[in-house]
């Protein structure tokens, strides 16, 4: 994922189930501001649920960085999830449809990944997981 | 007391017919109280028909998702025929994305395309005279309906 020009960020400190309502909220205000019409909004602020339930239940919170970013001819958003929890063993079966497989992790990364444009994820075991979604939208 | 928490979960008995409200939230928390609420209030009301109102609901991730169609099943396993009114557009994309399943869901676009739906077997009672003092339920009415349809058993397989 090449580094893209950043306008705003915005930091979301996840500890407690509650906090995972104040991300989406952030989220879809950003969307928003980004240009993105309310099912482009959506589309986001689900992600950012999905990422933030993961931190809140797997991960032993984290942080959820979210960012208006910009290249020549499109701007959108990016969603940097992070925690420093167990993190995932087997992140190609992490990625790996539930209904296809049956054989999914149950972290609804596959989801997240279809939400937005770009996917990038690392984990170690031990360490924790960062992830980085990004959903582009053309100017 | 009771009545009060189940007005504040926006549950109505609408001929027969539990309609609730789902809540616009993804906290377990609210969620999993909505599925109590309903189930005691079906529980209760022993209605044929349960109409959960999505349209208040903005966003759904595979979580909450997965805690209201558990709500619906719940409702379906005291015996209610279940039906989703209102999902957006936002919400429905969202849930093709997470790849969750949706087969088992009956939909409906609106609340009255939902009481449609329902409403067959509410024709039936409608229809036969002697249920229509149902509220005051006499063994005699009922024997005297049952002896009616035992003469005339072309009416059962008359089209409505």
């Amino acid at each position: 994922m090449t580094p893209a020009r950043i306008s705003e960020e915005v930091h979301i400190d996840l500890a407690l189930p509650s906090d995972n309502a104040g991300a989406i909220c952030t989220a879809k205000r950003l969307a928003g501001q980004a240009g993105f019409d309310e099912a482009g909004q959506s589309l986001i602020a689900t992600a950012v649920s999905e990422l933030a339930t993961n931190i809140l239940r797997y991960g032993g919170g984290g942080e959820v960085v979210l960012r208006l970013i910009h290249e020549p001819g499109r701007s959108g958003m990016e969603i940097l999830a992070e925690d420093h929890g167990p993190g995932i063993r087997n992140i190609e079966r992490a990625m790996q449809d539930h209904f296809s497989t049956g054989k999914s992790l149950g972290l609804g990364l596959p989801g997240v990944k279809r939400l937005m444009d770009e996917f990038f994820i690392n984990s170690k075991p031990g360490v924790g997981t960062l992830c980085i979604a990004r959903k582009w939208r053309r100017l | 007391m009771i009545d009060q928490a189940f007005a504040s979960h926006g549950m109505h008995v609408i001929d027969g017919v539990l309609v609730a409200q789902a809540p616009d939230s993804i906290e377990d928390a609210s969620l999993r109280q909505f599925q109590s609420g309903l189930l005691s209030r079906v529980h209760a009301t022993s209605p044929r028909g349960v109409i959960l109102d999505v349209s208040r609901v903005r966003l759904l991730d595979s979580t909450s998702y997965a805690l209201l169609a558990d709500a619906g099943r719940m409702a379906a396993m005291l015996g209610a025929r279940v039906i989703f009114v209102g999902f957006q557009p936002g919400v429905v994309s969202a849930l093709m994305d997470l790849d969750v399943d949706v087969g088992a869901l009956i939909t409906a676009r609106t609340l009255e395309d939902g009481m449609e739906l329902i409403r067959p077997a509410l024709r039936v009672i409608e229809e036969d005279p002697e249920e229509q003092a149902s509220d005051d339920y006499k063994p005699e009415d009922a024997a005297a309906g049952d002896g009616q349809s035992q003469t005339e058993p072309g009416q059962e397989t008359k089209t409505p």
